[in-house]
């Protein structure tokens, strides 16, 4: 018998030349070449899976590198999806087939290019391509391995896998039927992560696919497992035992390619620093300005013109809007004003409410004037 | 009467909300004034979505909960 790369996995009773064989025709898109993707498609590609795709639409960025394996000094600025499939091109050539997609996924994109693979996982960083995600593999009948991660916390599942007799497991909006509210975002103190934790949730992602495609072992259908890195802990949940049908999720391809997701999921637009000064500048629109920062965060600079409000206080400022026709939000990096937007946005939904991309950390901030 | 003893388990933004990963409460017969109790005590709860689960298996509506049960306020996480 030839030796090759993968003698170990097939020795393993109960894996075996079959298990083997299963991987190495299966096809699995993995969505975004991230702190969960990288560690994913490391040990995907080297445990033999014949074809894999990569989606993601970002560049590798020198704070990437803590958390993302497949990425070093020299990929910095290039394009995320490429420089995973080089990496991995290079180390395991002649039988793993690479697809590169180097754009995010979108309602309009998301079921062609999900269609032609066999399972999903889902890498990404934000609730409105997590829920977009979810929704296409449930019409298009795919399972779908989920990792997710908090700071010190992360959880995963296997979702949408078919039990024995055929009948879907669980889905995302089992566990989290709607997006959640803007208090559930992210905030300027949150950013922060170990990189071995995505490592850690990532490699249980690819393993649950390995375990799915293989028949080997048990997988995660029908279960959350949570990981505390921080307390070494491990807790499972239950979910419910089949997948209700959710009103929420788009009835057809049609429905799903018109649903925004970044809307349900509170992502609010932004606008750069030169299009807010050009708003600012068109005297026909009544535009009102909100400086959220802190008396604490430079206190003596002011864009003119621009009201003072905390986030913490939008709520019982609301009049203050009712007769601007463009609200424009900024604060230190962007954070605070994505909320703030979102608040704002629910309270007025004839109004177009901006968040300042990038704040007044951001290199194209206008030099703020001296009161 | 001493009533039920329920063990409180808190996960992400929840627990950065409550200071604790765990609390113990007692005297509710179900989630409901279990949630009343909590987002009385801990008002920053209210910012916070979370899906909830008794004895690790996930619940929806008003709940009724038994003696040393366990109640899991799980937040989504979105990171990666």
């Amino acid at each position: 018998m030839t030796s090759d790369r993968f003698d170990r996995q097939r020795v393993l009773p109960g894996f075996g030349p079959e298990g083997q064989r299963r991987l190495a025709s299966a096809k699995i898109l993995v969505v975004g070449a991230g702190g969960l993707g990288c560690p994913a498609l490391r040990y995907l590609a080297a445990a033999g899976v014949g074809r894999l795709g990569i989606v993601d639409g970002d560049v590798v960025a020198l704070s990437n590198l803590h958390r993302q394996v497949l990425f070093g000094i020299p990929d910095i600025g290039l394009p995320k999806a490429e420089r995973a499939a080089a990496a991995l091109q290079r180390d395991y050539p002649g039988d793993l087939h690479l697809d590169v997609f180097t754009r995010y996924l979108t309602p309009e994109n998301a079921l062609d290019i999900i269609r032609p693979y066999d399972v999903v996982l889902d890498g990404s960083d934000n609730f409105a391509t997590r829920y977009m995600v979810n929704d296409a593999c449930v019409l298009l009948g795919k399972p779908l391995a989920l990792g997710a991660i908090y700071q010190h916390e992360g959880h995963v599942t296997l979702l949408n896998a078919p039990d024995g007799r055929g009948e879907r497991g669980a889905n995302y909006r089992d566990l989290y039927p709607k997006p959640p509210g803007p208090g559930t975002l992210p905030n300027c103190h949150e950013t922060g992560v170990l990189g071995i934790l995505p490592g850690v949730i990532g490699t249980l992602q690819a393993a649950e696919l390995i375990k799915h495609l293989s028949g080997y072992g048990e997988t995660l259908s029908g279960k959350l497992l949570y990981y505390n890195a921080l307390h070494n802990r491990f807790w499972t949940l239950e979910l419910p035992e089949t997948g209700v049908k959710h009103r929420d999720i788009p009835v057809s391809e049609e429905a799903f390619r018109k649903t925004d997701y970044a809307i349900q999921c509170g992502a609010t637009p932004q606008i750069n620093w030169k299009e807010a000064m050009q708003l600012l500048s068109n005297r026909t629109v009544t535009t009102r300005v909100v400086d959220l920062r802190e008396s604490y965060e430079y206190p003596d600079d002011v864009l003119s013109d621009s009201l003072r409000i905390s986030l913490g206080d939008i709520d019982r400022e609301m009049h203050r809007f009712k007769d601007a026709e463009v609200v424009l939000v900024f604060c230190q990096n962007g954070y605070r004003s994505g909320v703030a937007a979102i608040l704002l946005g629910r309270a007025f939904p004839g109004k177009s409410i901006y968040s300042i991309l990038g704040g007044t950390a951001h290199p194209d901030a206008p030099q703020l004037t001296k009161t | 009467m001493d009533g039920q003893q329920i063990n409180i388990l808190a996960f992400g933004k929840v627990a950065e909300k409550l200071g604790q990963e765990q609390l113990q409460a007692s005297g509710f017969d179900d989630t409901e004034s279990l949630l009343h109790w909590l987002h009385d005590r801990y008002p920053a709860l209210k910012q916070v979505d979370f899906s909830l689960a008794v004895d690790r298996k996930l619940v929806t509506g008003k709940t009724g909960l038994g003696r040393m049960c366990e109640v899991a306020l799980l937040p989504p996480f979105s990171g990666g």
